[in-house]
């Protein structure tokens, strides 16, 4: 009797297990947006503002993304399905979870699928290559979105303009600053990011253009924000009278806004001793942070515009035609008290979802 | 007499074809096929030889690690460090090969230090008498820790350029991993079969006082196991590092749960003592197949782990089941 029971739980288990099997893979099918690819009629499910091309099947974009666990990630994942949603094409998202070994396998997989075109965002930019090239000698056309692709041939490569960030965030700073002398305290995380290091040339090149702002202090915190602190509180203690804090990415500000609670420092905006504080990328919780008055300026990266233009450049290669410029940098928005009010969630990913 | 062990032949003979013992022995591989069946009507390019081939080159450092850790719980025992093994493996490999741009020697850093890990592995659980378990996890967080602090969550690259071709080359069209992986099976299969070691290794996780009073050395028997599993991790941080182009400490994240998957999907007792390397060599391209198939099916890398998940709970249950059945 206890055996038959045993014997009945785990028949239901393998059940269980090739009916989820089943179900995610319809799920999956549904979520992109055509019917299963074999033997069953070419994309009906989609309602394209323009019909697809004269082929017997229907687009279909491979979107290899590096994570989606961030709201950054997630909208750019979303825009891009939505996207191609709209211009008829399937759009085959999988995410590696920062892991290369797995997004190797999963564009090795996508290429299995005959995808027209396929959409990296790199876990790392060397690592990838081979599959690159595996996915250029079957003439599958290669996009790489926000992050970069060290080799192979990419045939269309979107990202932020990263120098320009930077740039504008000392500009922003500069104006703010109107002649006066102001000291800058500049937090350098991961050298090894591009992005990143980009951001704070960047900042440091816009700097040479008010020489009333004067860099202070320049230390390193890697990635962490105990280190974000820290670094905060020891430049206050070298240089009492900072007045600006740059950073190249919003998950430090809340380590800074600490830190100058932690010195006293945490001045409102109409204050004199007010410190002001700038970053890169755009989340949520910044810009809520601009609105209070315990951040100066946001400068956000576009992500929802970046893939949608991504996904047209996909379709378009599929469709045959050629981009008019294969290396888009694509600009920022400066987000300060000003504007903020006057921007959506189509423009700013923070604000959408 | 005759009449008894008569009664209870016919007894054995009518149990083996009721539909329990059918379900218990097939059951769960007609269920698999079933999911590869429905696998391949959903994408017409799951069953292409190009797409069969990725699979098997995927499974590569699976096939290979899975071995390890097979013959350490056919000891009774369990190795959880074989992808942080890998990972320190492949890194200070890799900054050896970076360094002197010697693809021998780096896979010879690798090698060592797997076996190295392994030998250490061994001799804690055995000298120092630590549950495997333990001294396996031990392992795992000092060598994760040690490639993080080596590498600072950097990429280690800049290798020669002909080391790629281990990881994407093909040996008369079939990819030279799966040759290495296959081999190392066949060695693996050997081992087990045919050699003392095989016998002994058997012995020990039947019975470990049985095993000591026929004057089998049940340390050293456990500690290469270990080794072995060790080296073969260092083999799988060379695969790996093959095809990534690089070593990174956060490679192979999650490694020693689908290797222990495979092994117990495989039909290996994680009471030790009974297994076929032929089982875990399928359980590892299982594994393999149902990511591939998902994959290609555009389903997110969540599902997947509940999938296997599932698979093996499956796979166990059966296993305890006829251990029950046994008695």
């Amino acid at each position: 009797m206890k055996n038959k029971k045993i014997a009945a739980l785990f028949v239901s288990g393998m059940m269980m297990a090739a009916a989820l099997a089943g179900c995610a893979g319809s799920s999956a099918s549904s979520t992109s947006s055509t019917a299963a690819p074999a033997g069953s009629a070419p994309a009906s499910t989609s309602a394209p503002s323009e019909q697809p091309a004269p082929q017997d099947k229907p687009i279909k974009i491979g979107v290899a993304m590096a994570s989606v666990q961030s709201t950054a990630f997630q909208a750019m994942a979303d825009a891009l399905e939505a996207k191609a949603t709209e211009l008829g094409a399937e759009a085959v998202v999988l995410s590696a979870e920062h892991s290369l070994e797995r997004q190797i396998d999963q564009v090795q997989d996508m290429i299995t699928q005959k995808c027209d075109a396929i959409i990296i965002n790199s876990v790392d930019a060397e690592g990838i290559v081979p599959v690159v090239e595996e996915a250029n000698r079957q003439g599958i056309k290669i996009l790489a979105i926000d992050r970069k692709i060290a080799g192979g041939t990419v045939d269309y490569a979107i990202e932020t303009d990263n120098l320009e960030a930077g740039r504008s965030a000392a500009k922003f700073f500069g104006e703010q600053a109107n002649g006066e002398q102001l000291e800058v305290l500049l937090l350098i995380s991961d050298p090894t990011a591009t992005a990143l290091r980009e951001r704070q040339d960047g900042f440091k090149q816009g700097l040479q253009d008010y020489p009333n702002l004067k860099l202070v202090a320049e230390p390193s915190i890697g990635t962490s924000t105990e280190k974000a602190y820290n670094a905060t509180i020891d430049a206050f203690k070298a240089n009492p009278n900072i007045k600006v804090i740059f950073t190249s990415g919003d998950i430090w500000v809340a380590p800074i806004q600490s830190a100058l609670k932690e010195l006293g420092k945490l001045a409102g905006p109409e204050d004199a001793a007010h410190v002001m504080i700038g970053s890169v990328d755009g989340e949520k919780a910044c810009l809520d942070a601009i609105r209070e008055g315990t951040q100066d300026v946001v400068i956000a990266q576009l992500f929802t515009d970046i893939a949608n233009k991504c996904m047209e450049t996909a379709v378009g290669f599929a469709k045959g035609q050629t981009p008019q410029t294969t290396q888009e940098l694509y600009p920022v928005i400066v987000v300060s008290r000003e504007n903020i009010d006057t921007l959506g969630p189509d423009k700013l990913w923070g604000l959408a979802g | 007499m005759a009449s008894f062990s008569a009664k209870r032949a016919v007894v054995s003979a009518a149990k083996k074809c009721s539909l329990t013992e059918l379900l218990l022995n097939y059951g769960f591989y007609l269920a698999i096929l079933g999911i590869i069946a429905s696998f391949a009507i959903q994408d017409e390019n799951f069953l292409t030889p190009g797409n069969l081939f990725n699979v098997v080159t995927q499974a590569g450092y699976l096939i290979v690690v899975s071995i390890g850790v097979m013959l350490t719980i056919l000891t009774t025992g369990i190795d959880l460090s074989v992808g942080a093994v890998l990972a320190m493996s492949a890194v200070l490999g890799a900054s050896v090969m970076q360094r002197t741009q010697s693809i021998p020697l780096g896979i010879l850093v690798m090698l060592l230090v797997g076996a190295l890990c392994g030998l250490i592995n061994g001799l804690v659980t055995v000298k120092l008498s630590f549950p495997p378990f333990i001294a396996t996890l031990a392992m795992m967080n000092l060598s994760r820790g040690i490639s993080l602090a080596l590498t600072r969550g950097e990429s280690i690259g800049g290798l020669p350029a002909g080391y790629r071709t281990i990881g994407w080359g093909k040996m008369a069209g079939v990819p030279i991993t799966f040759v290495i992986s296959l081999l190392l099976f066949f060695v693996g299969w050997f081992l087990l079969r045919c050699t003392n070691y095989g016998r002994r290794l058997y012995a020990v996780g039947g019975s470990r006082s049985a095993a000591q009073v026929m004057g089998i050395s049940v340390a050293g028997t456990i500690v290469l196991a270990y080794v072995m599993s060790g080296l073969l991790a260092g083999v799988g941080g060379v695969l790996m590092s093959a095809r990534l182009s690089a070593a990174r400490s956060i490679m192979a994240d999650n490694l020693q749960m689908d290797a222990i998957a495979a092994v117990v999907i495989g039909g290996t007792s994680l009471d030790g003592g009974k297994g076929s390397i032929l089982g875990t060599l399928i359980g590892a391209l299982l594994i393999a197949i149902i990511r591939n198939g998902l994959n290609l099916l555009g389903v997110e890398y969540y599902y997947q782990i509940v999938l296997t998940g599932t698979i093996i709970l499956a796979a166990a249950a059966i296993d305890s089941v006829k251990r029950v059945r046994e008695g």
